[in-house]
């Protein structure tokens, strides 16, 4: 038993004397990420006046250099596609850790998705993997139950799969990021039909997960509590603009907050080669988007 | 508790170090802290169901007593009662709702409409292992091949020892209970070869059937779009994702009983290198199906009473073994496929060709007969996964037809998968090193150069680690 108990303790010796190396290889990952945004946001790095947050609707759609460009103001694009209200906070959290207050926030809303567990809406915990040698940004995967709590000590059980790649990360015809954040696309999606949906008219709130009504309420609260203008965004889709949804969040925002709604009487918007599928614009169309944004930011104050 | 959890990981040391340094001074301790651990093991899961382990092996225990009576009347009723209450606790929470489902359809087919009531309850974890158990006990009783046990912890620790507890191997009480019942005495070489089945099991189960999972389900839910070639992988990759998921499982099994003095039954021996589907269930899952040959081919005469009734009892004990994995046509044609490969073998008696030998006996490379016969055996083998592994016999017979009927449209759709491909690379050692163990599985210390076997141990439990991002259920906790 002496013999084995020793032997016992001898491989967890090895592996605490391996433990530190663990932590120069995961570091080591993060500078070669495609997109650093989080990593400077946690730097401090991403100081700016008006602030986008939100999913793919908000990345592809809302061009914060030509918002910048327009209203002489610094503009940052901290959307993340395929991310939920969850992960909006926490990105939130995250840059106001150690950014300065932005003046407005542009929270972007998912038509009729952004309440409910959907799968194309999630907590991109993929996007802190390569930042998890990070104390703040390992607690959270632990708490996600991403990383198991022996994380919190030994960098080893930080480590994951994807880090070992051979190859290097195939970078996607839609990763498109500018350094304003934005990820603006400029074609249309290949072999995809458009069938303009004019009747999407009602939403239930069955379904909706209290979590996400949560997280809602959370970053409105964060916004009040640190005097931050917060104005919901509604950008187009290849459909009509759902009233009961807008009433819904108005439900949940209460009357102070402002709703910015895209101008539903934009013929453009109902042409599909301004889009690249039915819930993002193109580039083309994102300009013209981002232009009655920046009208609309310069009129409502 | 899964064995792939970090939950695991802190309470098999903890019950070690009790069961060797606090709890050494009497057996009886031992076993108590045994079965305390076992039921706590099991109630991680679901405190709810213990009681119903808890009830289940109660009343066989009381059965067995009864069971072992001189009056063999009286015997055969409550053997009988201890079947109807195994097999009842089985119909209700596995099978009820099969059964259910199909009196509707019929009802249907004639033109009646009944709407019957379905039971919203959850499967419980591993009852169709301890039940087995707790049959087997009292069989042997009957056949007068175990003595009831006086000790009811005793008898509790062989029905819910929780290395075995949720997907076995199926023990038999007269290899497990005298091993519950005598000291045991820690051995080093028993404790070392115990953690290396564990490790390699370990890695079975996490980097290569967790790996090869994430492109089977894409392969399998996406079926309609893929070409013929993608589907054929994916129908091998399933092949080796249950081989790692359960032989990984069995693995650490036996592994974590050897750190507490006991020697399991082992549960596979290399079934991939089958030269006939015959050799093949004498290869997987043996614990099962040796457990379907002694109480229910032997005792339905076996084949030894003329070939219709080896015919019928061949096809019997194929289709309860379909049935035993699930409610569903799936697992019933599973079993029928496999009926229907084993026949000719059993008609030209060939049945028992390879049964003490193994594939390249004395050579280190098979013939290019072996060859020949190992593979037609795995493509057998595979085809039938694929029902065991589809959801509804819809989607079995839409995955073979596109796999055989699709043209090679696009031979690199496969490759261009999302993830999981890595995966396939570990099927190489994988398969080399059952290749090396074939002939004696004991020696999976593989080296006498203590460092070289470290740098292996390490390699192998780093790669454990990092491929542990999130824990996934084992295949066979389903049934």
């Amino acid at each position: 038993m002496k013999l084995f108990l020793t032997k016992c303790l001898y491989l967890f010796i090895i592996m605490l004397m391996i433990d530190p190396l663990f932590y120069l290889f995961i570091s080591y990952q993060q500078k070669h990420i495609y997109d650093n945004r989080l990593q400077n946001a946690i730097d401090g790095k991403c100081n700016s006046d008006i602030l986008i947050l939100g999913s793919s609707r908000a990345a592809r759609n809302i061009i914060a250099k030509q918002m910048e460009d327009s209203l002489h103001k610094k503009c940052f694009n901290l959307s993340y596609p395929g991310s939920n209200l969850d992960f909006h906070v926490f990105v939130l959290e995250t840059y106001l850790q150690k950014n300065k207050k932005p003046e407005t926030i542009l929270l972007t809303m998912d038509d009729s998705l952004s309440l409910k567990q959907n799968e194309s809406l999630n907590f991109r915990n993929d996007v802190l993997y390569p930042l998890a040698h990070l104390k703040y940004i390992n607690d959270r995967m632990v708490e996600n139950n991403e990383n198991p709590f022996i994380s919190k000590y030994m960098y080893t059980f930080r480590a994951e799969k994807s880090m070992f790649k051979i190859t290097s990360q195939a970078i996607a015809s839609t990763d498109t990021l500018w350094p304003c954040g934005s990820m603006p696309i400029v074609f249309t999606k290949p072999d995809y039909s458009f069938a303009y949906n004019p009747n999407d008219t009602s939403y239930s709130t069955v379904g909706e997960q209290p979590q996400l009504v949560e997280s809602l309420k959370r970053i409105i609260s964060i916004c009040k509590k640190n005097n931050i203008r917060l104005v919901f965004v509604f950008p187009p889709n290849f459909k009509n603009h759902n009233p009961s949804f807008e009433k819904r969040i108005r439900n949940l925002a209460g009357t102070e907050i402002p709703f910015m709604i895209h101008n539903q009487n934009e013929g453009r918007y109902k042409d599909s080669t301004y889009y690249y599928d039915m819930g993002h614009l193109t580039l083309r169309g994102a300009r013209i988007f981002t232009n009655e944004l920046v009208s609309y930011l310069r009129t409502s104050h | 508790m899964l064995f792939n959890s970090f939950e695991f990981l802190l309470f098999l040391p903890v019950v070690f170090l009790l069961y060797w340094f606090v709890f050494n001074r009497s057996l009886r301790l031992q076993n108590a802290l045994i079965l305390t651990a076992s039921y706590f093991f099991y109630g991680w899961w679901s405190w709810k169901f213990m009681g119903l382990l808890m009830l289940s092996t109660l009343l066989d225990y009381i059965y067995g007593f009864f069971v072992f009576s001189k009056n063999r009347n009286k015997a055969k009723f409550f053997l009988w009662l201890s079947i109807i209450n195994n097999l009842g606790v089985l119909a209700v929470f596995k099978y009820y709702n099969f059964f259910a489902e199909q009196f509707q359809h019929g009802f249907e087919a004639i033109g009646l409409n009944i709407n019957p009531v379905f039971l919203d309850v959850a499967l419980p974890v591993g009852i169709s292992f301890y039940t087995f158990h707790g049959m087997s006990y009292v069989f042997d009783i009957y056949r007068g091949q175990q003595k009831p046990v006086r000790n009811f912890v005793d008898y509790a620790v062989f029905v819910s020892f929780f290395p075995l507890l949720v997907a076995g191997p199926i023990e038999r009480a007269n290899h497990l209970l005298p091993q519950v019942q005598q000291p045991r005495y820690f051995r080093y070489e028993q404790a070392l070869d115990g953690c290396r089945l564990m490790l390699w099991g370990m890695f079975k189960k996490v980097v290569i059937a967790d790996g090869l999972a994430e492109t089977v389900n894409h392969i399998f839910n996406n079926y309609q779009q893929l070409d013929g070639f993608t589907l054929f992988i994916g129908a091998i990759a399933f092949s080796f994702q249950i081989y790692g998921d359960f032989s990984g499982y069995s693995d650490i099994a036996l592994g974590t009983a050897k750190l507490f003095g006991f020697e399991l039954l082992s549960n596979f021996k290399f079934p991939y290198f089958s030269r006939d589907l015959a050799e093949f269930w004498r290869r997987w899952h043996i614990s099962l199906s040796s457990w379907f040959r002694d109480y229910l081919y032997i005792p339905l005469g076996g084949s030894k009473s003329g070939l219709f009734k080896s015919i019928r009892n061949t096809f019997i004990i194929f289709l309860v073994s379909g049935f035993w994995h699930g409610a569903s046509w799936n697992f019933i044609i599973w079993g029928l496929i496999h009926a229907c490969g084993f026949l000719p073998l059993l008609m030209l008696q060939k049945n028992r060709k390879h049964v003490t030998d193994i594939v390249a006996q004395d050579r280190k490379f098979p013939n290019v007969k072996e060859w020949v016969q190992m593979i037609s055996t795995f493509c057998f083998v595979t085809f039938a996964w694929i029902f065991f592994r589809s959801e509804t016999l819809q989607q079995a017979f839409g995955f073979i037809s596109q796999m055989v009927g699709s043209t090679l449209k696009n031979p690199s759709q496969f490759l261009h998968l999302h993830g999981g491909k890595s995966a396939f690379i570990y099927i190489i050692p994988l398969v080399l090193t059952d290749w090396y163990l074939r002939r004696d599985a004991r020696k999976l210390k593989m080296t006498q150069l203590t460092f070289v076997r470290w740098i292996i141990y390490l390699l192998l439990i780093y790669l454990c680690i990092v491929h542990l991002s999130a824990e996934q259920q084992f295949i066979y906790f389903q049934f």
